[in-house]
């Protein structure tokens, strides 16, 4: 036994010798993804979209070549922080990017600071992180929570006439600060949310909580599901004929386009917005859904141009430093600065976090018949959404 | 009032899928004692045969027929090849058995995911029962309706077919005393055969009749896994009439819960389960502690 | 017809029957006698197949039953009415008489010809085997075993615990099987039951056979009976009821 763990040890070390010989001329990247468990797919969307910009990079920056290695963080806090310290520490990444399920950004947060390794966070939302937790090791090319909830809330009561507003969302921080970020922006516009049910991730069946929302007679309903929750709450809200009586709007992760084709009919007309959709109309976002297109066989989704968006502000910073990735001050410095507008225009806030465009999409049959999130609004320089009011700086 | 009767239905769809499930792990339990952990994966089966078949063929009805027949046959083989040569083991090889279940889980689950992926996918629901009813003021999607239909005669079945017929006889023999049973000349094997095949079978058949109402996911079989153990320790193991019954009460337990107390929801089964422990021990309909 | 040659069986380490031989012939009937713990329920597993055979033979009618599975044994025209009848609980009357018929019909015994030999158990045929008293238990015991139409019956203590009317009652049943020339191993404790019944005895002791003999030869060894069985001269026969053990198999 003893023997075996000198061998363990020593194979180890010579491991890590090696890491690190290796990590003077290649830039070696992370990638944290639910690859198991209901977020399977959008972690397919997210790797499939920075795998694109790698590529479309040649797969080097200044002549050093990209690694990728991509870990299953299962979408739990513990499995993600045990990943990450692999990636750390035997693989010896440069920089990490990805994470879907909010709670595993909030896990890393400490190793990341103690490591002195840059995360980018393709999709994660929890506020704080960007917030009154920031950190110089931590940027977000998502969207903060109520980032583009609150601007919604205010959109569904103002332009759409939605006064009163029934939240269903999935019970986690994440849902339950959407759904009072929405109530929110209601309230500024004069409109209400008033009723709001949170019902498990894995809810299979929602037919007793459409009970609530007929008790409540909305305007309209606000639902946040993802993935297999998303598919299935939509064919039963079109089952039960609620669809005609509530019209439905929700966070775009409802519409998401896997779901939306998979779905069919039933997701016919529901209102979502996000900062993206592949219905954007412009020439950099056509550009980004050919390539993707081409190269994957699949439409994008909008972890596809999460994935491409992270990958792509890595790719950004690497360059201005001329591949030194290494050099971790120097890298952070040049990630702050980065400017993205394929496929939809970001930048960083002076806290790392993106400030996006706010897209109102409506399902509807594109060119060709297919189902696409067509662009029906569109809100410019949204910055992240503080409830306390932004601290004086 | 209206939401009462919407409620109790919905409640009324749920139990009847946990009926399916419960009826065939609790029968399995009460002739083998074999705790057949993975009750769910063949659930998870039922769907994605079933699915694959909707694809294949663009018929409903034949996946819905095809599938749990399939399913029961993987399940005989299954039966015969993993669990039969644990019966020999020391009492009983339960533990062995128990343990093999819970290995399968990941198998199936694995094997699943390399044909389908981890997406979600949905089975479209059948021409004739897509759309809803309204029946006095309460809107009821057809399929929902169709699920009570399906579960009500499916559980007359089997009770008529354990009650009344010769091979029900025989079953209850078994489950009463294998041993002896087997001194009376009853293959009591190519029975523990039938019983898996039909129970894992039944299974299949709420995996694939759910598929159009709840999608087709590979973490169906725990989801559903853990609420049929709750259901038929409630029921009673080995007692189709507690399956029945305990299946109705947890499935409108859940669905009023959801409604009514969206926090506590699992509480509430869990609440059901140990009330009923405590002044039942063996659940409701149990008739015998497990030896 | 029915012959056990140096069977040797075990309960996990420990040796239990230490080369038991013995034989029923066709139209006999013969007891196994011997004190508690002696063995002779042991015997009567291992001729079924649920205690294994590790060493000897048997054979019934030219064929090996060791080895065989305990429902091919049955099968082969045993009937089987175990020491704790083992009455199927939830079945009723009716069904555990007919859960087993394979000749449905067609054997010696029908459902009709039961309910003549024990009519309570036909006015109670639709109850559950669970509600019976002791008696009517082993009434339904042997007469489910009757409707397997078997070729040897192989009965373990069925005066075990019973009032005397009803021993009786099941002393004259057992007779006109014997006069239907159906063979049948007998076990008792109640040497007076075992004398009016079977032509032959052996007596186990200690998982051996130490005493073979007729029932003449039987009654009049005092010494065997004392030694091996605990009867004394002048006590009336034997089987003092003691509360029956559950053997599982
Ligand atoms: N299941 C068992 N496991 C271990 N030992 C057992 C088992 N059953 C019986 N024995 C032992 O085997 C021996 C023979 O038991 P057996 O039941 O054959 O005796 P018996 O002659 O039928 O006695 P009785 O008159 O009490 O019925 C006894 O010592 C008993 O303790
Ligand atoms: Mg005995």
């Amino acid at each position: 036994m003893r023997t075996y763990t000198h061998a363990l040890w020593s194979l180890a070390l010579v491991w890590a010798v090696a890491g690190s010989a290796g990590a003077a001329d290649e830039i070696k990247i992370g990638l944290l993804y639910p690859t198991s468990g209901i977020y399977a797919a959008p972690a397919k969307q997210g790797i499939q979209g920075a795998t694109l910009a790698f590529e479309e990079a040649g797969g080097q920056v200044a002549g050093r070549k990209i690694v990728t290695i991509v870990e299953d963080d299962e979408a739990k806090p513990e499995v993600a922080l045990a990943k990450a310290k692999k990636l750390a520490e035997s693989d010896r990444v440069n920089v990490l990017m990805g994470i879907i399920w909010s709670p595993n950004a909030m896990a890393l947060r400490g190793y990341l600071s103690e490591r002195k390794l840059p995360l980018v966070i393709s999709e994660a939302a929890p506020r704080p992180i960007t917030q009154e937790l920031g950190t110089p090791y931590i940027f977000r090319t998502g969207f903060a929570s109520g980032q583009l909830d609150y601007p919604f809330g205010q959109y569904a009561c103002s332009k759409l006439g939605y006064k009163k507003i029934v939240v269903i969302a999935f019970d986690s921080i994440f849902g339950r600060e959407l759904g009072d970020f929405i109530d929110a922006g209601c309230k500024q516009a004069g409109g209400a949310v008033v009723e709001k049910i949170y019902a498990p991730v894995e809810t299979a069946d929602f037919a007793p909580y459409f009970a609530r929302i007929q008790q409540a007679n909305p305007d309209a309903v606000w639902a946040l599901w993802a993935g297999a929750a998303a598919l299935r709450f939509l064919k039963q809200y079109d089952d039960f004929g609620m669809k005609q009586k509530y019209p439905l709007i929700g966070h775009g992760a409802l519409t998401d386009e896997a779901v939306i084709n998979a779905a069919g009919s039933v997701a016919q007309g529901v209102v979502s917005y996000y900062n993206w959709s592949p219905a954007i109309d412009t020439p950099e976002n056509k550009r980004f859904v050919e390539a993707y297109r081409k190269r994957w066989g699949s439409e994008p989704g909008v972890y596809s141009a999460g994935g491409y968006r992270a990958a792509s502000a890595i790719l950004a910073a690497a360059k201005a430093v001329g591949g030194d990735v290494a050099n971790t001050p120097k890298f952070l410095e040049a990630l702050k600065a980065v400017r993205l507008d394929i496929p939809s225009p970001i930048r960083f806030d002076a806290h790392q976090q993106a400030v996006h465009s706010l897209y109102i999409r409506r399902v509807q049959p594109g060119p060709g018949g297919k189902l696409v999130n067509a662009v029906i609004g569109e809100v410019r320089g949204i910055e992240q959404y503080w409830p306390k009011g932004k601290p004086a700086k | 009032m209206q939401l009462v009767a919407f409620q109790v239905v919905n409640g009324l769809v749920y139990g009847m899928l946990l009926f399916l499930l419960a009826a065939g792990l609790s029968l399995i339990f009460g002739l083998m004692r074999v705790l057949n952990l993975a009750h769910g994966s063949f659930y998870m089966l039922g769907a994605f045969i079933g699915l694959a078949l909707v694809q294949a063929t663009g018929n409903y009805w034949l996946a819905f027929f095809v599938a749990p027949l399939l399913v029961a046959l993987l399940g005989a083989v299954f039966e015969i090849l993993f669990l039969r040569p644990l019966y020999r083991r020391e009492h009983g090889g339960h533990l062995d058995q128990m343990l093999l279940t819970v290995g399968f889980i990941f198998v199936f689950v694995d094997v699943v995911r390399s044909i389908w992926g981890g997406d979600v996918l949905g089975i479209p629901t059948p021409e004739a029962l897509s759309g809803a009813v309204s029946i006095f003021g309460v809107f009821l999607p057809k399929y929902r309706l169709f699920i009570i239909v399906l579960g009500l005669a499916l559980a007359a079945t089997l009770w008529f077919f354990i009650e009344y017929s010769r091979l029900g006889a025989m079953l209850r023999a078994g489950v009463d005393d294998a041993d002896m049973a087997e001194g009376l000349g009853i293959n009591v094997s190519r029975m523990f055969t039938l019983t898996f095949a039909l129970g894992v079978g039944l299974a299949a058949l709420a995996g694939v009749s759910s598929g159009p109402m709840l999608g087709v996911h590979t973490g169906m079989d725990l989801e559903i896994l853990i609420v049929t153990l709750i259901v038929v320790v409630v029921g009673g193991m080995g007692s189709l009439k507690g399956a029945l019954i305990a299946s109705i009460l947890i499935g409108e337990a859940d669905t009023f819960g959801k409604a009514y107390f969206p926090e506590a929801t699992m509480f509430l089964t869990y609440l059901i389960m140990v009330g009923v422990l405590l002044f039942r021990p063996t659940g409701l309909f149990g008739i015998r502690q497990d030896a | 017809m029915l012959e056990l040659k140096n069977v040797h069986a075990y309960y996990g380490d420990s040796h239990v029957l230490h080369g038991v031989s013995l034989c029923v012939e066709d139209g006999e009937v013969v007891g196994l006698l011997g004190r508690n713990g002696a063995g002779k329920t042991t015997t009567l597993l291992t001729i079924m197949g649920y205690v294994r055979c590790r060493d000897g033979s048997i054979a019934y009618k030219g064929q090996r039953l060791d080895g065989l599975q305990s429902y091919l044994i049955a099968r082969c025209g045993m009937g089987f009415v175990p020491q704790e009848r083992r009455i199927f609980p939830s079945l009723t009357v009716r069904e555990n008489l007919t859960v087993g018929e394979r000749r449905a019909g067609r054997g010696r015994w029908r459902l009709k010809d039961i309910f003549d030999i024990f009519p309570n158990l036909g006015e109670r045929q639709k109850n559950l085997g669970c509600h019976l008293s002791g008696g009517e238990q082993q009434m339904l015991a042997i007469a489910r075993a009757l409707m397997l139409d078997p070729s040897m019956l192989l009965l373990d203590e069925p005066s075990e615990g019973l009032a005397p009317m009803i021993v009786e009652k099941i002393v004259q049943v057992l007779r006109e099987v014997k006069n239907k020339g159906l063979p049948i191993l007998l076990i008792e404790q109640n040497l007076g039951t075992a004398l009016k019944l079977a032509d032959r005895h052996y007596i186990l002791s200690k998982g051996e056979i130490c005493y073979r003999g007729t029932s003449a030869e039987l009654e009049a060894d005092e010494t065997v009976k004392r030694q091996y069985l605990g009867v004394y001269a002048g006590e009336a026969a034997g089987g003092q009821g003691q509360a029956p053990r559950q053997t599982t198999v």
